[in-house]
């Protein structure tokens, strides 16, 4: 195989470019997007060396130019305020933190339910005592005074109804039975469970009558207390903190159960309360780093 | 990357991430929902970044994210063409920088991103190389001529002579 150097080679013709001279160009000679492209670069700081030599003879050399290009220098944008708002959403909990904000969760919780259970307790207590348990078919609760029921009984259309409606002022039970007894009475018939509360009712006609059983309520304190379980569980626990025997009302409760929370988690929160000169309490003030209030105290719920 | 560093870089770079798309698409919802995207990426592979090179990679996923968008709604790159009404209103606007950012809102996508990128966060040109996947001549190419662009339309709305 022939080696390359075997052929005949062309020899170049010791042609020249006639119009050379006229292609060289001087950094003056730069058209104004071209400068502005350079100009830009070099308010970048982005031109070294040769490039920023060129520019600076132009720029030293026209004061028009030196303007444009340092104006450039100023065409910086500048971050806006917008903010991301969603950026707390996508903020994860260490497991360390979600124990704690459970905790305090958890303490925040109980601290509000014993302030309520100590505001609304004798509220609660007052409408139940208010309220009535009479049931009887045909009786109407016409009166706005607390405690009182009016029996609307039928009677006969010659009774004047003025004498159709009595008062009674104890809460009962009636209870109808299934059958109805023909009988009549004459006589004033007399109900009650109590003196002062008798119901007179007379001109009865005993076709409109009902058999009757009335039963005495529960005492008011004993429903109290089925209702105060909350209340009493507190009470019990905090007996068992402070290994003491006396009577335990909400402010102590709240008061160990807030010492609680301090001694297991370092808090400061802090749960006093106001008494006057006499040493009556007045009212009592809850603060904490993110909570502060004072509740006035009822009397009956010191 | 810990779960204690990961907060540090929603806290840190969600801002400055989010504007960067915002001024970038012009649209606020879809510009949370690519920062949120990101961030939700980066948990997902959160112990293997070095945190040290978050704030890249954040900016990286981000842009890319952006494109997708800008590809997918063709609504988005609309934001780029602006008639004659909406230049001129704007001439007497003193305020320089409010001023540049309407001009920015003119230009191309890309040189909007890099001027961005460049001014905002102040990248080097290879670090806004390696979040845009340009080379380093092209990002000075794009901000050079961003640059010039932004100039050109301070001088035609009067702003400067």
């Amino acid at each position: 195989m022939k080696s390359d150097n075997e052929y005949p080679h062309l020899v170049p013709p010791d042609d020249t470019f006639p119009g050379q001279e006229n292609m060289f160009r001087s950094p003056h000679d730069l058209t104004a997007e071209q400068f502005s492209l350079l100009a830009a670069a070099w308010a970048e700081g982005a031109l070294s060396g040769e490039s920023l030599s060129e520019i600076e003879s132009v720029i030293a050399a026209d004061r028009e130019k030196r303007v444009i290009a340092e104006s450039f220098r100023r065409l910086r944008l500048k971050p806006g305020t917008e903010r991301w708002e969603g950026r707390n959403r996508l903020l994860r909990s260490t497991p360390a933190a979600k124990n704690v904000r459970r905790i305090f969760i958890y303490t925040i919780a109980t601290a509000a339910a014993i302030l309520a259970i100590m505001t609304l307790r004798p509220v609660a207590e007052q409408r139940e005592a208010e309220q009535t348990l009479a049931v009887l078919p045909g009786v109407t609760v016409t009166a706005d005074m607390p405690g009182s029921v009016t029996h609307d009984i039928q009677m006969d259309s010659e009774m004047p109804p003025a004498e159709s409606h009595q008062v009674m002022s104890e809460p009962v039970i009636l209870i109808a039975s299934a059958e109805i007894e023909e009988m009549k009475r004459d006589m004033p018939l007399e109900i009650g469970i109590a003196a002062e509360s008798n119901v007179i009712i007379s001109e009865i006609n005993a076709k409109n009558l009902i058999a009757l059983q009335i039963r005495a309520i529960p005492p008011p304190s004993e429903a109290a207390d089925e209702r105060s379980w909350i209340v009493n569980s507190l009470a019990a626990l905090s007996k068992s903190g402070t290994n003491e025997d006396k009577p335990v009302n909400s402010y102590t409760i709240a008061g160990s159960l807030v010492k609680s929370v301090n001694s297991l988690l370092g808090w400061e929160m802090e749960l006093e309360k106001v008494t006057t000169d006499e040493g009556e309490p007045v009212a009592v003030n809850f603060n904490s780093g993110l909570l502060t209030f004072s509740s006035p105290v009822k009397k009956s719920n010191q | 990357m810990t779960v204690k560093e990961y907060n540090s870089t929603v806290k840190q770079f969600g801002d400055p991430v989010y504007r960067f798309i915002y001024r970038s698409i012009k649209d606020r919802e879809r510009a949370a929902d690519i920062v949120q995207d990101t961030y939700e990426k980066l948990w997902n592979c959160v112990t293997e970044i070095d945190f040290n090179a978050v704030k890249s990679w954040l900016f990286t996923s981000a842009y890319n994210r952006m494109i997708d968008v800008i590809r997918k709604d063709s609504r988005l790159v609309a934001v780029e063409y602006y008639d004659d009404a909406s230049l001129y209103a704007e001439e007497n606007n003193s305020d320089l920088n409010e001023v540049l950012h309407h001009a920015l809102d003119r230009l191309p996508a890309v040189q909007r991103s890099v001027i961005l990128l460049r001014d905002y966060e102040g990248y080097s040109y290879q670090e806004i190389g390696e979040i845009t996947g340009l080379t380093e001549a092209q990002v000075k190419s794009y901000i050079f001529r961003g640059r010039t662009a932004l100039r050109a339309y301070l001088v035609k709305t009067s702003v400067w002579q």
